[in-house]
């Protein structure tokens, strides 16, 4: 009778730790204040083990809540590839040098293209101009400017801003919910000392505020607006070079021309 | 080989007929024809130089065909740019083209003038060229002797 008690306990026993062990048991019992929930993405399988099989504990404040986008960093989000590649923020930078025979037709051309493109030119250095364009036409600006004349040297940049942009959008969420917090405490606060306090924490939240939401400006617009600059080089500075390079395909024109007078005579 | 060697030996011919009674060409004041040369070449005190020389080609084309081609490469491929073209004829009323160019040699502004002649595979050229300043001075004088040319 004793052992069949004692078996009874111990089937008890078992079963409540198999409970304790279920994620699933433990993800609804677990303690997740209003903050916390806000600020977990509406993600389908917010708690579901990595392949390590660590659970991700719901924080207890809001100084350690999982952010926006932290979660789905770590655990990405089942979406389609296109709908994924659509989310990617990627700045585009290119260098271009072109051997032109008129630079500054060159120049006004490119200008003229890049207002029809919607772009605008940021700056220009003698014959090095740099462009902002949408990135859509940053590959038929490079297409424009490879017939423009002889390309001598062409390099193309993409970098990949995803990260960074996720990181602003979660400090800034951050810094905005802090911001609020403060106000809050600011309208209870009944202490002139207490009042100065909080009124200083706040000037130095909302200026975090501000940063980040500048620099999240930034961002945008270096992903909205690629940026490409283009020396255009005369190609007068070095016809011997040029001939040498590209020479014509009828053998007598290659030995005429005032470089072979000076040279050859 | 054989041809490229039949337009020299006819252009040392026509040459040296050309000295034997006359000159090739008669040469704008100031120039000096220069004796140790297979070509005929001519020079300034101030380093203008006079070349007129012959090759062949194994393409026949027309005359407005090889001038073409020639300001295409002067233009596109070499960078000068044109600065006047004309028609000119030989001595001998060979129909020809003249093309006045401007470009640098060597970081120097020049100035380029070429006659162009096409006697079947043969292509007749007489090239003058001198710093930019020089060569304003003395085109005129230089185009003006193209006429001159026993082609």
């Amino acid at each position: 009778m004793r052992s069949l008690v004692g078996l009874f306990v111990g089937l008890a026993l078992l079963s409540a730790a198999c409970e304790s062990n279920n994620p699933l048991r433990r993800e609804r019992r677990a303690p997740i204040e209003p903050v916390a929930r806000q600020a977990v993405p509406p993600n389908p399988e917010p708690t579901k083990a990595p392949p390590g099989g660590v659970v991700q504990e719901p924080a207890a404040g809001p100084a350690a809540t999982p952010a926006p986008g932290v979660t789905a960093e770590r655990y990405p989000l089942p979406k389609s590839a296109p709908a994924a590649a659509a989310d990617r923020k990627v700045v585009l930078a290119g260098e271009l040098k072109v051997e032109v025979s008129r630079p500054d037709e060159a120049i006004a051309g490119l200008r003229g293209q890049v207002q029809g493109w919607g772009g605008h030119v940021q700056r220009q250095t003698d014959r090095t101009v740099v462009v902002r364009l949408p990135a859509a036409q940053f590959d038929a600006a490079f297409q424009w400017l490879r017939g423009s004349g002889r390309v001598l040297t062409e390099s193309q940049q993409a970098e990949d801003a995803t990260e960074e942009a996720v990181d602003l959008g979660v400090r800034v969420d951050s810094a905005k919910k802090a911001r609020d917090r403060l106000l809050a405490i600011l309208q209870q606060a009944d202490k002139v000392e207490d009042t100065l306090k909080v009124e200083a924490e706040l000037r130095r939240t909302t200026e975090d505020v501000e940063r980040l939401e500048g620099r999240q400006r930034a961002l945008a617009d270096r992903v909205a607006l690629a940026t490409l600059a283009v020396a255009f080089q005369p190609l007068v500075d070095d016809p011997e070079a040029t001939r040498q390079k590209r020479p014509s395909r009828f053998a007598w024109i290659n030995r005429v021309g005032a470089e072979r007078v000076v040279e050859d005579f | 080989m054989l041809r490229a060697l039949c337009g020299r030996v006819v252009l040392a011919a026509v040459l040296a007929a050309g000295t034997g009674c006359s000159s090739f060409m008669r040469l704008p004041d100031g120039f000096l024809r220069l004796g140790d040369k297979d070509d005929f070449q001519a020079v300034t005190g101030d380093d203008a130089r006079l070349w007129a020389r012959e090759f062949y080609d194994p393409n026949t084309a027309s005359l407005g065909f090889w001038a073409q081609a020639l300001q295409h490469e002067f233009v596109h491929q070499r960078g000068y740019e044109v600065v006047a073209v004309g028609d000119i004829a030989s001595k001998r009323r060979t129909a020809g083209v003249w093309i006045e160019c401007a470009t640098h040699v060597g970081g120097e502004r020049v100035g380029y003038l070429i006659g162009l002649w096409v006697d079947g595979n043969f292509i007749r050229v007489v090239e003058f060229v001198a710093r930019e300043d020089v060569f304003a001075a003395r085109v005129d004088a230089v185009r003006q002797t193209f006429s001159t040319v026993r082609w």
